[in-house]
């Protein structure tokens, strides 16, 4: 069998066939084998044996796995994968190869024995030798066994120009070598193609796109010698040639527009793909390109550019699952990255290496860890959370964008300076309005006289008749004092604490430390009503200020809960006398008897910090409660997401909390119960981001806070959320929000009437997928002294910069209306700025970590078994990492690129080449290695990927070569002969032939039609897909496919956006792979599924109506005439005159049809949002909508003829 | 037949096998070549596709409808009977048991890992004496039909890597799912519908995501992948002409089709042009042989009661399981159904119950209705998720609340028909139901089995990728003989 099939005499092809074989039918084999081998034997006999060619498959098939370079697979030490082992005696002293002798060569008995436990290879490896194959490698013995390096792992040699019978047939140098073997087999090559044959293959190969009527005519009127070279500059410089090939290199990258894992939610990587299109486009060098891919982050002063391309390393899928364990996903990235990298670039599939030494090729297990260290050091958040971009990312603004982003830099900068500069006829007037406030705020205290004061530690305690108390006898390391004073009934507004130094204490200070220093480690009070029923009132602290305080031990410390941290006043000052001061949340009520028990702990430290002498008041007064207590508000609290149909549905029904709030009640929520959580990270003024906790799902949110008023008055409101929303203000609906904002949109503005006391102020926001930006702010403080403001001039008089910052600037916005007006155009720029900062697309890309993570050997590829520690490193195989070159991907990328790497330029044109003629030379595109099949045509694949280099690496200089060739320019007819000598026309006697793939049949369509939208690059696109696709399988089935409006729907396939778990469905019917791996070879197969699809999806049938128009409006007046002008939109030819008969026939058959059933016409007419022209008869325009898909579903529109 | 001819005709046979493992009808090659030549047979079954010498050996098995339970069912509750949980209950996992066992993020966190027994009550049923949780009573009524196997584990303990694990043998995408295998290795026995067909119940609150890749074809041929049949819409997608275009209409578009097609075979000489002409005829078949599928108007009454009420509504489960006998009386392969819903971190015992409400009733049915065909006998059925539960609960334990964190050590699955054992239990787990102490059942092995059970040996349906020969159990797997009939 294996003879029989060699005869065409391919090298490398004998496997495939034999593989193909197996998958055909028994009585296929048997009829090949019988129609071959009378014919084929005396060729097959005669030839000389290869080892490259015909040996080291069958071996590597058949004995790697146990004999190859695993060594701990390895048996009886025996190993054929390399020369000096193969031909050196085994464990047992026998020599399995003798060259020229068979008799003493142990192999040989081995494959030919009869016992059951000696026979190689063993039976339970379920593998045997075919009588072809036993002879095959007796005769490679006999003949000397001549052993060769694996091909691959030579750097590919120039090779001289094979000497041609037709010189003129052989336009370049490509034909020469296709020309020279195709004499050798006695076979000559197939006549030119028909020129609309011609210019619809290439412009197809090269834009994914047939040629326009105008295009084939100026090409068929173009007698030149150069016309059809001519066609090929014009497309290589056409956009959509960039398109068409980053196509291809998006499948090999694994580009997607969701993370793949689990939620499978967004992400935003659509300005890679964009990069990979300009790449193109501009002809960037295949050396640049790579660089740029795998390390465009690490080059010296990169640029944006540069930086997005290295988003290549972050394109495989991540996880958000929630059991997910960090540390093993990163490894999984790790591997991704490793074995893509390798495929694309080396053609060689690691992922055996992965596990254990490869069986095949020669790759050590700890090599593969090499290469993964290269991987491994990305400074990246392993848990995507569901976000649309995990870190790194880099923001790519617009043009536009960026030039109000530079408006709003300088404005702000300006502003700002402005706002710092010294106004001198305010400042001059600063002091007096400071001295003013000052003196309110510092009348009105009442000083306490305290009743009791105890020790928790011995201290004894002097209470003067100014109230003041002094400690005296033992002093303690630790202590707490609790200080009991009578105070009136009313409202407390906030406790001072002065302290006091004294003669009696260390350093004459107030402390009683030995260095004068006191820190206060709690201050925590409650109201007592001694001798009655009434409950103690606990006071909770939580604003605390104080005149000064070391770094790191400030006022708030004391009222943190912490007693290991607490206020400390400035070292410096020890004697002086310091305050604080201690404010509630809001006014504590005083009932009639009421003692205020303060505690004062010292307990930060074991050093005798205690206050020796000291003073407690109160703001008990009315005046000084309103200054100290204005409008305060409660932080948010947020429940969600609440389950909806839509978005509109969201904001329409009427959950629980809009019914009654209760922050203690949990509710029915999408997945589990939902509960009010507390949000003190959300603040006013700021974009703040409501990120939902269930992966990406839409759904209503409440967000619920309560705001206190020392008096009524409105505010304005400003409100800012991606989605919809609604605001009520205690109970009443002031604003709703029923369409999505618009980008760069002012925030909504509401006035509201706020009533004394407490306000209830209740936010509904309805947002459609994953994170969410919302602003609030509150127009409170524009007229009042700001509360904490107040606190620092009842505090003190000693300000530190920041709070005499603070100060200046309520006092001058206070003063002079145009100071306030500038500083609200500040905040404002500042708003619009951080608005347009978040609505800038941003990219993932590579960053590395700043120290290198450390590598290990995984044992058994698991994470959580970690062998030796390695470092970054190449296969010994290949060449060494070159000299002075870092040890990281940038490192990588130039050892791909020395002149001398046996793979990279031989991967790369290997894969042009698949895209012209179907097969790449070397069949395996994504396997050079010992496993993978030979090349057709093995001194071609060396000149061009040494032409490749030469050339510097030009990529469209290297498609245009191919596509010039005369190889290229055959006609795809295929004679009988040939389809029997070859019949996947790997010696290129003829032209391919192959249906297009799926974004050319969907962008043919839509191109024919004239619905496509012509624009490169932007966001993925959303066309029409069957409704419930992605429900099915989505979490909580929560993501909805909305499609895209208007031109959205009408992009070109390659913008599609890309969902992993549920790719678009027509892509996927053509063979379209997930994008889940790298893919750098489609399978194209032919299904009825794939009939249905083009007869039947509304894109296609939308696109039939536009194509039916475009026959009636620009096809003349007869029905021939838009029949032939129709024909030759799709096929690029002129229609015949018996197809065009069948054609019309339907047509007529119909349009009679339609004209007696309208209703019909009109139902066909209206799928799809595409609206033809009112003017046209309906019944005709669906006839024509019918001819028009009958004739995108034509075998020549989807085929490169 | 000269030669030539011949190897024309081997070649476009040679399209045909290879492709769309629906085959090929005799309307569509006309005059081309003989339909009967393209149909092997298999036993006394016709199939269209597949593989030359597979089966391996005579199979027990000609289909599968495999009822995958997505999400973890707790087979603490439901299958593995642990009444050594009355005394363990509310004490702590001991570290013996638990022997470093990984955990996921989800609990990892807990300081306290105390066991909880079920709420539910056990008792034995049918000659087989099999313990049944009372959330199953109608598949405790099949006890003596079906084969439940305690000790199925896995590695993986999060649901993306395990799902994918279970049903394509590898953690990480790109391999064929055990349907692909299928079709590729078996073909189909009717030219008229898919190989390989995948219905996903309605979707419910605290569903897991699926993913297409469950039911892709990896890196065999693409034809091989499941076709999805919907509850929603066309059943199979773009199976319907859009309006406006009734049977004559597409007859006549799908003549000028053939016609103009096979003017271009003339040219061109190329057989796949015969190939595309032969699929639009297919297409056109499945038009019809689809909605005859689906139309289950002429059940008759006594069989849709025993599916329970929902049996009407499509997207159900009950719907699906009908659909699924359906299939397997027309001859489809591999049936793959999804329920989801089974993951239950949290108040398990309101969540089970309704999941069981939807799954119990259809899924002894569809057995007994197969079983009452006659087609039980060559039908082998699956049910089961892609892990476990753990012993302990999830959060706190309270009087009628607790949850079950993922847990791959040991699971329940239960399989019938072709090539099973019937009323047996297999596998013995340890008192915390934790571990297994006898007969551990690999996912692996439980793959290798179902591709015995239909006559396959797994180490030997194999496709090379990327240099080497791939199966469906990777390099592991060994048939469990102790469920094997």
């Amino acid at each position: 069998m294996r003879v029989a099939l060699s005869f065409t005499g391919i090298p490398g092809n004998n496997r495939m066939m034999a593989k193909q074989v197996i998958k055909f039918s028994w009585f296929a084999l048997l009829a090949a084998a019988q129609l071959c081998s009378a014919a084929s034997k005396d060729k097959a006999t005669a030839a000389k044996i290869e080892f490259n060619r015909d040996v080291r498959a069958l071996l590597s098939d058949n004995c790697f796995a146990c004999h190859g370079p695993d060594d701990k697979a390895r048996k009886g030490k025996l190993r054929f994968d390399v020369k000096d082992e193969a031909f050196k005696a085994a464990k047992s002293g026998d020599f399995a190869i003798v060259p020229g002798d068979l008799k003493n060569s142990k192999l040989v008995e081995r494959i030919t024995s009869k016992d059951e436990d000696e026979i190689m290879p063993p039976l339970k490896t379920g593998k045997k030798l075919t009588p072809v194959q036993i002879d095959l490698l007796k005769r490679w013995i006999a003949e000397g066994a001549t052993w060769q390096t694996h091909w691959a792992y030579e750097a590919p040699k120039r090779p001289a120009l094979p000497p041609v019978k037709d010189k003129k047939w052989a336009r370049n140098e490509i034909d020469s070598f296709i020309l020279a073997r195709l004499d050798k087999e006695g076979l000559k090559p197939a006549p030119e193609a028909d020129k609309p044959t011609l210019i619809r293959r290439a412009t197809l190969d090269l834009t994914g796109l047939p040629p326009t009527p105008d295009e084939v005519d100026a090409y068929l009127a173009d007698k030149s010698p150069q016309a059809y070279e001519k066609v090929v500059d014009r497309l290589l410089e056409s956009p959509r040639y960039g398109e068409h090939q980053a196509r291809y290199w998006l499948d090999a990258a694994r580009y997607a527009d969701s993370h793949g894992y689990h939620i499978d939610s967004d992400r935003s990587m659509w300005k890679y793909r964009e990069w990979v299109i300009n790449a193109y486009n501009k002809n960037m060098p295949f050396d640049e390109f790579t660089t740029e891919q795998l390390a465009g982050d690490m080059l010296p002063e990169a640029t944006i550019d540069q930086k997005i391309g290295s988003g290549y390393v972050r394109c495989n899928l991540s996880t958000g699952e929630g059991g997910a364990i960090v540390e093993e996903y990163q490894s999984k990235y790790s591997f991704d990255r490793t074995e893509t990298t390798s495929t694309i670039w080396l053609g060689l599939t690691m992922t055996c290496a992965r596990c254990h030494t490869h069986k095949y090729d020669p790759i050590q297990h700890r090599e593969y860890y090499g290469l993964y260290a290269i991987f491994n050091n990305l400074n990246e958040s392993v848990m995507d959370g569901n976000v649309p971009n995990p870190a790194p990312f880099m923001k790519v603004p617009t043009p536009e964008q960026s030039s109000r982003e530079q408006d709003l830099k300088k404005l702000l900068a300006d502003g700002r300076t402005k706002l710092d500069a010294p106004i001198s006829e305010l400042d001059k007037m600063q002091p007096e309005w400071e001295a003013k406030w000052r003196g309110k705020l510092s009348e009105g205290w009442s000083t306490l006289k305290p009743e009791t004061v105890a020790s928790t530690n011995g201290t004894e305690f002097t209470i003067a008749e100014d109230f003041t108390v002094l400690a005296r006898g033992t002093n303690p390391p630790k202590d707490s004092y609790e200080v009991k004073l009578p105070v009136n009934t009313g409202v407390l507004a906030a406790v001072r604490l002065q302290t006091l130094p004294h003669e009696s204490l260390p350093q004459k200070s107030s402390a009683r430390a030995d260095d004068g220093n006191f820190r206060l480690s709690e201050f925590e009070a409650e109201i007592t009503y001694p001798g009655t029923n009434t409950k103690p009132t606990k006071i909770k602290f939580t604003q605390a200020l104080a005149d000064s305080a070391r770094a790191g031990n400030e006022a708030a410390l004391a009222i943190d809960g912490k007693p290991e941290t607490g206020w400390q006043a400035d070292t410096n000052g020890v004697t002086d006398q310091h305050a604080a001061l201690f404010l509630p949340t809001e006014p504590v009520s005083v009932k009639s008897n009421g003692t205020l028990t303060v505690r004062l702990r010292y307990e930060a430290s074991t050093s005798k910090r205690a206050v020796g002498h000291f003073r407690l008041s109160a703001a008990q007064d009315q005046e000084l409660v309103q200054l100290l207590a204005p409008p305060k508000s409660e932080p948010w609290q947020v429940v969600g997401p609440f389950k909806t149909e839509n978005t509109a549905a969201g904001l329409t029904n009427v959950f629980e909390p809009e019914k009654e709030i209760d922050l203690k009640k949990a509710y029915a929520g999408v997945r589990d119960e939902i509960k009010w959580n507390a949000k003190p990270d959300f603040n006013d003024g700021k974009a703040n981001l409501l990120v939902q906790d269930l992966h990406g799902l839409h759904g209503a949110f409440y967000l619920y806070r309560t705001l206190k008023m020392p008096a009524a008055r409105q505010v304005e409101l400003s409100l800012r959320a991606d989605d919809l929303f609604k605001l009520w203000v205690n109970g009443k609906l002031v604003k709703e929000r029923t369409t999505k904002e618009k980008e760069n949109e002012a925030p909504t503005k509401v006035a509201v009437d706020l009533k004394k006391g407490e306000n209830k102020i209740l936010w509904k926001i309805v947002t459609t997928q994953g994170a969410a930006y919302f602003t609030f702010k509150k127009g409170l403080d524009d007229d009042a002294l700001p509360s904490d403001v107040a606190a620092m001039f009842a505090a003190t008089s000693k300000f530190n910069a920041e709070q005499q910052k603070k100060i200046r600037t309520v006092y001058r916005r206070l003063s002079s209306p145009d100071y306030k007006q500038l500083s609200d155009d500040v905040d404002r720029w500042k708003e619009e700025n951080d608005g347009l900062e978040k609505s800038i697309p941003t990219t993932m890309i590579a960053r590395e970590m700043e120290k290198p993570r450390d590598t290990f050997i995984l044992v058994r590829g698991e994470y959580d078994k970690k062998g030796d520690k390695v470092g970054p490193g190449v296969p010994a195989i290949l060449p060494p990492w070159p000299k002075d070159t870092p040890t990281n991907r940038l490192g990588f990328a130039k050892w791909l690129l020395q002149p001398d790497h046996p793979l990279t330029a031989r991967v790369t044109v290997n894969r042009y080449w698949q895209q012209y003629f179907g097969t790449g030379l070397v069949k395996t595109t994504e396997d050079f290695g010992v496993q993978g099949e030979n090349p057709s045509h093995p001194e071609l694949l060396d000149w061009l990927a040494t032409e490749f280099i030469r050339s510097g690496w030009n990529v469209k200089q290297m498609h245009r070569l191919i596509v010039t060739s005369s190889a290229y320019r055959q006609s795809s007819k295929i004679a009988s002969e040939l389809l029997t000598r070859d019949p996947e026309n790997r010696l290129l006697a003829r032209g391919t032939r192959s249906r297009v793939d799926a974004e050319a049949v969907r962008d043919t369509a839509l191109f024919i039609s004239g619905l496509m939208v012509d624009r490169v690059g932007g966001k993925s696109a959303k066309p029409y897909q069957p409704p419930g696709l992605w429900e099915a399988v989505s979490f909580n089935n929560s993501q909805k496919f909305v499609p895209d409006p208007g031109e959205g729907q009408y992009r070109r396939s390659l913008y599609t956006y890309w969902k992993r778990q549920s790719p678009p469905p027509n892509m996927m019917l053509f063979d379209a792979p997930t994008r889940e791996y790298c893919v750098v070879r489609r399978p194209r197969t032919n299904t009825p599924l794939q009939a249905l699809a083009l007869m039947n999806d509304p894109q296609i049938v939308e696109a039939s109506r536009g194509f039916g128009q475009r026959m009636m409006t620009e096809g003349g007046k007869t029905a021939e005439s838009r029949l032939a002008y129709g024909f030759r939109l799709a096929t690029s030819r002129k229609i015949a005159k018996d197809e065009s008969k069948v054609l019309l026939e339907m047509f007529n058959a119909q349009l009679t049809d339609y004209q007696k059933n309208k209703e019909a016409a009109d139902k066909l007419l209206v799928i799809g949002a595409f609206k033809a022209k009112p003017e046209l008869d309906r019944a005709e325009l669906a006839a024509w909508t019918m001819v028009a898909n009958t004739i995108l579903n034509l075998d020549e529109t989807i085929t490169k003829n | 037949m000269d030669p030539l001819t011949e190897k024309q005709l081997l070649v476009n046979r040679r399209h045909f096998f290879g492709r769309m493992a629906t085959g090929i009808g005799a309307a569509a090659l006309g005059s081309l070549v003989n339909p009967n030549l393209f149909a092997a047979m298999v036993g006394e079954q016709k199939r269209y596709g597949g593989l030359a010498g597979v089966p391996h050996f005579p199979a027990k098995a000609k289909r599968v409808i495999y009822l995958f339970m997505a999400g973890g069912p707790s087979q603490i509750d439901l299958l593995d009977y642990k009444p050594s949980l009355e005394k363990l209950h509310n004490t702590e996992l001991p570290d013996s048991i638990r022997m470093g066992q990984r955990i996921t993020g989800m609990t990892s966190g807990q300081k306290n890992f105390p066991v909880v027994k079920p709420l539910f009550k056990f008792a034995q049923h049918g000659k087989a004496g099999t313990w049944v949780s009372e959330l199953l009573p109608n598949i405790a009524g099949i006890a003596d039909d079906i084969a439940v196997i305690k000790t199925v584990n896995t590695e993986a303990i999060n649901h993306d890597p395990a799902i994918t694990f279970i049903q394509t043998g590898f953690q990480q995408p790109g391999r064929p799912c055990t349907g692909a295998w299928l079709s590729y290795g078996l073909g189909t026995m009717n030219q008229n519908l898919p190989a390989f067909v995948v219905m996903i119940s309605n979707g419910k609150e605290s569903d897991q995501p699926l993913y297409t890749r469950l039911w892709g074809s990896g890196f065999l041929p693409s034809e091989h992948q499941g076709v999805q049949f919907r509850g929603v819409g066309d059943p199979v997608l773009y199976l319907s002409n859009p309006a406006g275009v009734d049977a004559v209409t597409r007859r006549r578009m799908l003549d000028g089709v053939a016609k103009l097609n096979a003017k271009q075979y003339q040219a061109f000489g190329d057989p796949e042009i015969n190939t595309r002409i032969a699929q639009y005829e297919m297409a056109y078949r499945m038009q019809t042989s689809v909605p005859d599928l689906t139309d289950i108007s002429k059940e008759s009454e006594s069989t849709l009661e025993m599916y329970g009420p929902d049996v009407k509504k499509p997207g159900t489960f009950a719907y699906n399981c009908l659909l699924a006998r359906r299939m397997a009386e027309r001859g489809v392969t591999f049936t793959q159904l999804y329920h989801r819903g089974w993951d239950q971190h949290g108040n398990l015992p309101k969540r089970i119950r309704e999941q069981c409400k939807d799954t119990d009733q259809p899924s002894a049915a569809l057995v007994k209705d197969l079983k009452q065909r006659g087609l039980l006998d060559d039908t082998l059925v699956i049910w089961g998720g892609e892990f476990g539960r753990t012993i302990y609960s999830q959060g706190k334990i309270e009087k009628n609340n607790y949850g079950r964190d993922h847990h791959g050590r040991n699971y329940a699955v239960w399989m019938a028909g072709g090539g099973i054992k019937p009323g047996i239990t297999y596998g013995e787990t340890d008192d915390y139901c934790y571990n297994v102490v006898e007969n551990p059942v690999h996912i692996h092995d439980l793959n290798a089995t179902v591709m015995h059970c239909l006559g396959i040996n797994h180490e030997k349906l194999t496709f090379r990728s990327q240099g080497r020969d791939f199966r469906l159990t990777d390099i592991h797997g060994e048939v469990v003989k102790g469920i094997l009939a």
